[in-house]
């Protein structure tokens, strides 16, 4: 019997979210399978069935036959209430049988303000949030995803990682449970055994000493486990698992459509951005196999749209011909084609015409920043005539609607920079109104939608402060004083929340009991406006005697033990503290195709990343 | 537009049961959109800009309502045998789904004017008996009042001429009744319109209510096809 009566489902918003038999979910019998995997995403459905990493790893586990594989998300406010009121469990989509009933439970990272969630779907399933009060092997609780590359504000709660990619490793670590299950080992034996994988990482086989002035002074390895623990990746993305099957929702999702996902990694090497060092070394997909994946996903979904998915798709070697391929069949077989991610500065003509064959929505762009200086010092090498040149591309293809993202709070940035980014924005609407040809009858609208940078881990920005909240407001100031015209929208986002997560990201061990305060004290799906209490998340720092501050504010020095220093990802230190100087001396840095700078990540490969 | 379009038009008549009463009807259109493309049957596909294929729905189904009487007209560039499109659309179709025939539509959908539900419910703590009386004086009124929720707001309306309720029956603990109501453009009684007419006569509430639609029919209560 399921744990879950089906009439619940007639008392909720939505109830397709939890319902299950979407076409190509799998289901299989639990009698014959030897590992029961609930794989949970920490936000609602409409999110987490739209994350590409959930339908590789989903398809792969259940190609297993003895492995069965379910989803499990967060359920929104309403049926968390009628869980908790009848006392039910939180259960997974495709057996509704309770996550208690499972052996292994995985959650993916995918950002800091997910992490109340993860609590919060233990505790729905009647499982204890710490892993120290977990002492059988079943229930064990497994996470990997990209927020794993610090993982230690959530280490408390997790009893192992799985930093990198987990195509291989997570196989590994499932095929050694069922070992263990067929054994009877303790989950201590188990966990032991675990450290031993490459690229494992198992927190309570690792201490962590502190200086007196809550810095990291050093880890200590224990028993079986060895530092540092270096992030895994897959060498060849063309031999990879890549599934011909997405499971396909009935209710809309955000990205609800086909993705083929082109290459890992980005030659860019931009400062402030994570993805951009975590994935190195920069790996691409040859465009037959793509083809094939393109194929397979269209035939077996029904999907009218397919989307190209990287850091920086005009960057991929064999777009054009890829291109040339899916324009070949798409059209007839009804499939839209989106190009999203695509650069200004190498967003050729031709290119612009491929691809206003098939779509006709806004464009976006990503200047990043609002001067050339300060585009230098974060090493976004675009140019202004680049933005301006691609601009004009776009309207003369008949756009009208231009959405640029820019971020505040850059190390040294000036009000000028700031003011900088409505300049921009005013001559991309002057241009447009220069333009001899433009379209007749239409306005121009140009979107600024403007971040607050939030320095992460293992990015040459780690060391940085982040600008306080006061100073982010003043700078929203600036920016609204310097704007003078209607065809502009400002839009940026809570400072609030952009702290908190500074505070997640660069966070240590000290951050677990704050965050299961906030938690305790309600604190539930963070990143979603409406749900994210910061006064209660204050109170919790204040509570457990943690400085927010000391995470967020504060420049870290060079020599400074990070808390995420246990892994090697790779990318060397000295590559790191070489960028953030060559930051702060305005200083740019190639791409890597141009010129190999030596970041170190190609030793994960065994090799140059381009010949 | 001179050209001539040729197309043949098909009628599919399909279950949706178990847990696809969840799937609510917007979902339901894109869930066969998808479904039929991967068919991959030669449809016809609209003209206009953001060309897509032509389907349209009978008459809708509430969420949470099971249906033996659904159907879904679409439109075929090249001929094929009706038990051939059964086939493959049943092929591709998810769970809950499932096709039981095609056929050249025969009717207009615009003529539906009845749909026949089977319902069954509980109400815990009371007497079967008195249960029973309740719906039989409840419906036995001369006029039945509700407040219809319509896109321009709210109206009362008198369901007694737009009902007919027959086989009331109570059988280990659950209640069942067939009850045939105004349906299609015109007007549209949902059951749920029943379910509101007896709280508002008997004060209490049906529970874990179960609906599903078995028939539709036109004004001559011929079967719609």
């Amino acid at each position: 019997m399921p744990a879950i009566p089906e009439n619940i489902l007639s008392l909720v918003q939505k109830p397709a979210r939890y319902c299950g038999g979407e076409l190509n979910s799998v289901v299989k019998k639990k009698e014959e399978v030897s590992v029961r995997f609930a794989f949970c995403f920490p936000d609602l459905y409409e999110v987490g069935m739209s994350h590409l990493g959930m339908k590789i790893l989903y398809s792969l586990l259940n190609n297993d036959p003895e492995v069965w594989c379910e989803r499990v998300f967060a359920p929104d406010m309403d049926m968390e209430k009628i869980l908790r009121e009848r006392n039910l469990p939180l259960f997974a989509l495709e057996s509704r049988d309770s996550v208690g009933d499972f052996d292994m439970i995985g959650f993916t990272l995918q950002y800091e303000l997910s992490y109340t969630g993860i609590l919060n779907m233990l505790d729905l399933a009647g499982i204890p949030v710490r892993a120290e009060d977990r002492t059988e092997l079943k229930n064990l609780v497994v996470a990997g995803g990209p927020c794993s590359c610090n993982p230690e504000p959530i280490a408390d709660f997790i009893d192992l990682f799985m930093p990198g990619e987990g195509e291989e490793v997570l196989p590994e670590v499932v095929n050694l449970y069922k070992t263990a299950k067929k054994e009877g080992w303790s989950k201590k034996q188990y966990l032991m055994e675990a450290a031993k994988i490459p690229g494992v990482y198992v927190p309570s086989l690792i201490d962590v000493i502190y200086n007196e002035d809550g810095t990291v002074k050093e880890f200590v390895a224990k028993e079986t486990a060895t530092l540092p623990i270096t992030k895994r990746i897959i060498k060849d993305l063309d031999g990879v698992f890549y599934p011909d099957k997405f499971v396909v929702p009935f209710i809309d999702i955000v990205h609800d459509r086909s993705q083929l996902e082109l290459m890992r990694g980005c030659i860019r090497g931009c400062r402030f951005c994570q993805a951009g060092f975590i994935y190195r070394p920069v790996r691409e997909k040859r465009f037959e196999t793509l083809c094939k994946d393109a194929h397979n996903l269209c035939d077996s979904t029904g999907y009218e749209e397919l989307s190209l998915t990287s850091l920086s798709t005009s960057d991929y070697g064999e777009l054009e011909p890829l291109l040339d391929d899916l324009l070949e069949w798409t059209p007839k077989e009804h499939v839209n084609l989106a190009v999203p991610s695509l650069r200004v500065d190498n967003f050729s003509e031709s290119l612009l015409k491929k691809i206003s064959k098939v779509r006709k929505s806004g464009l976006t762009f990503a200047p990043e920043a609002g001067t050339q200086r300060m585009r230098d010092v974060i090493n976004k090498n675009v140019t202004e005539e680049e933005i301006m040149a691609t601009c004009q591309t776009a309207f003369e293809g008949g756009y009208t609607a231009v959405k640029l993202y820019f971020m505040i709070g850059l190390p040294t940035e000036t009000d000028d920079d700031v003011r900088g980014i409505v300049e921009t924005a005013q001559r991309v609407v002057n241009l447009f109104y220069n333009m001899p040809n433009k379209p007749k009858g239409k306005g121009v609208q140009v979107t600024c939608s403007v971040a607050s940078f939030v320095p992460k881990p293992f990015t040459p920005f780690q060391f940085e402060p982040q600008n306080s909240r006061e100073e982010l407001h003043r700078k929203q100031e600036v920016m609204r004083s310097a704007l003078h015209s209607r065809k502009i929208n400002l839009d940026w986002h809570d400072a609030e929340t952009s702290y908190l997560e500074a505070v997640l990201a660069r966070g240590d061990r000290k951050i677990g009991k704050v965050i299961e305060a906030a938690w305790r004290k309600g604190c539930n799906l963070d990143s979603w406006d409406e749900h994210f209490k910061f006064d209660v998340w204050m109170d919790s720092f204040a509570e457990c005697g943690v400085d927010p501050e000391f995470y967020a504010l504060r420049t870290r020095s060079y020599d400074e033990v990070m808390p995420w220093d246990i892994f090697d990802y790779a990318v060397t230190k000295k590559f790191i503290i070489k960028e953030n100087q060559k930051a702060h001396e305005s200083v740019t840095t190639p791409n890597c195709k141009l010129k190999c700078s030596g970041c170190g990540a190609n030793c994960l490969k065994g090799g140059a990343c381009f010949e | 537009m001179n050209d001539m379009i040729d197309f043949i038009d098909v009628r599919l008549f399909y279950t949706k049961t178990g847990s696809a009463k969840y799937i609510s009807h917007l979902d339901v259109m894109r869930a066969f959109q998808r479904a039929l493309k991967r068919s991959k049957i030669d449809f016809w596909y609209t003209e206009g800009f953001h060309p897509h294929l032509y389907l349209t729905f009978a008459l809708p189904l509430s969420l949470g309502y099971e249906s033996v009487a659904e159907s879904v007209d679409f439109r075929l560039i090249s001929p094929m045998p009706y038990e051939e499109i059964v086939r493959r659309i049943n092929a591709v179709l998810p769970v809950g789904f499932k096709a039981i025939a095609a056929g050249k539509p025969k009717m207009d959908a615009k003529k539906i004017r009845f749909a026949d539900y089977d319902i069954a419910f509980s109400a815990d703590g009371k007497d079967p008996e008195q249960v029973l009386a309740d719906w039989y004086r409840c419906f036995e009124n001369e006029t039945v009042t509700v407040i219809k929720k319509t896109k321009s707001g709210e109206k009362e309306i008198d369901l007694k001429p737009h009902i007919k309720l027959s086989k009331l029956e109570y059988k280990e603990g659950r209640f069942t009744l067939r009850a045939r109501l105004a349906a299609g453009v015109e007007l549209n009684i949902n059951p749920e319109l029943v379910f509101e007419a007896f709280k508002n006569y008997a004060e209490y509430r049906p529970e874990d209510v179960c609906v599903r639609r078995t028939a539709v029919y036109n004004e001559k209560m011929e079967k719609f096809r």
